[in-house]
């Protein structure tokens, strides 16, 4: 770039820091001594304001169900879990060995009274 | 910014990490909610296809190819008129602080004013003004996403910030 030119596009690139070390010296110094440049510049930096002024928008919610509703927060994860949970209960409650009761401790009854005999000292 | 081996693995990951972005540079481009609500369910559909052959590189750039592509593709095919572009609602702004109503309302004036001259702009402008300015894309991503090289990206943005600058006053 020679001392006559004028920096044109050079300006939005330095404002984006998408210049060298070396390019961005030379723009400042340019800058320095130029009010044409440095009126660009002014013009440039208001238009780059404005468009970075508007607000990122929220899409509408039917494009965009993962963020509504983010995937731990969907209906049927509840659901499904709950699911689960009932058909473990009632699988452990089919497959685990019938209770022991003292109802199915049993001795048969010549067994009972030949013990009650021999306890009380009487032969059968 | 996504780095190249922490890309989203489904579609939905990119909707909700890049969603508001792919439908503000829609909204942007169009000037139109119905288009870039039309665009952005596209883009994502492109996306959730294109991600099962996704290699790693630039994910930035990649999502930003087909977010244009299916502007180019889609919206010039069956371009609607722009339409002045719906006051920009408060409540559907993501940066969402509490300012004074009074400011609320000049922002949204001066919004659109700034909308309808981006819609002024040629789309070869348009459209890395608003990578560069709304979605904050880097010029090598900006060339990458358009196909151009970096000093034409440079040039046109250049060009564009200064029309803008014109047309509004």
């Amino acid at each position: 770039m020679s001392a006559t030119d004028h920096l044109g596009e050079l300006l939005s690139a330095y404002l984006d820091g998408e210049v060298t070390t070396d390019e961005s010296v030379t723009i400042r110094g340019h800058l320095a001594d130029c009010e044409s440049c440095r009126g660009d510049l002014g013009d440039v930096m208001e238009a780059r304001a404005a468009v970075r002024a508007l607000p990122l928008l929220e899409p509408p919610a039917f494009l965009l169900p993962a963020v509504e509703q983010p995937a731990v927060g969907r209906w049927y994860v509840p659901v499904a879990a709950a699911v689960v949970v009932v058909v473990l209960a009632v699988g452990l409650l089919l497959g685990r060995p019938t209770p022991v009761t003292t109802d199915d401790v049993t001795v048969p009854h010549t067994e009972l009274t030949a013990r009650a005999q021999a306890m009380n000292g009487v032969q059968p | 910014m996504t780095s190249p081996d922490q890309h989203p693995t489904d579609w939905e990951e990119v909707a909700r990490v890049h969603g508001r972005r792919i439908y503000s540079y829609a909204y942007r481009l169009t000037g139109n909610p119905d288009d870039a609500s039309d665009l952005s369910q596209e883009v994502l559909l492109r996306v959730r296809k294109g991600l099962a052959g996704y290699t790693p590189g630039s994910f930035e750039a990649w999502l930003w190819r087909i977010t244009h592509n299916t502007f180019v593709d889609e919206y010039r095919r069956r371009k609607r008129r722009p339409t002045v572009p719906l006051p920009e609602q408060p409540d559907r702004m993501v940066r969402a602080a509490s300012p004074p109503a009074d400011e609320v309302l000049a922002s949204i004036r001066l919004g659109d004013d700034v909308q309808k001259a981006l819609l002024d702009l040629p789309e070869d402008f348009r459209a890395p003004v608003v990578m560069c300015d709304v979605v904050g894309l880097s010029y090598a991503e900006i060339a990458e996403a358009l196909g151009v090289p970096v000093g034409t990206v440079r040039s046109r943005i250049h060009r564009g910030r200064a029309r803008l600058r014109e047309r509004l006053g």
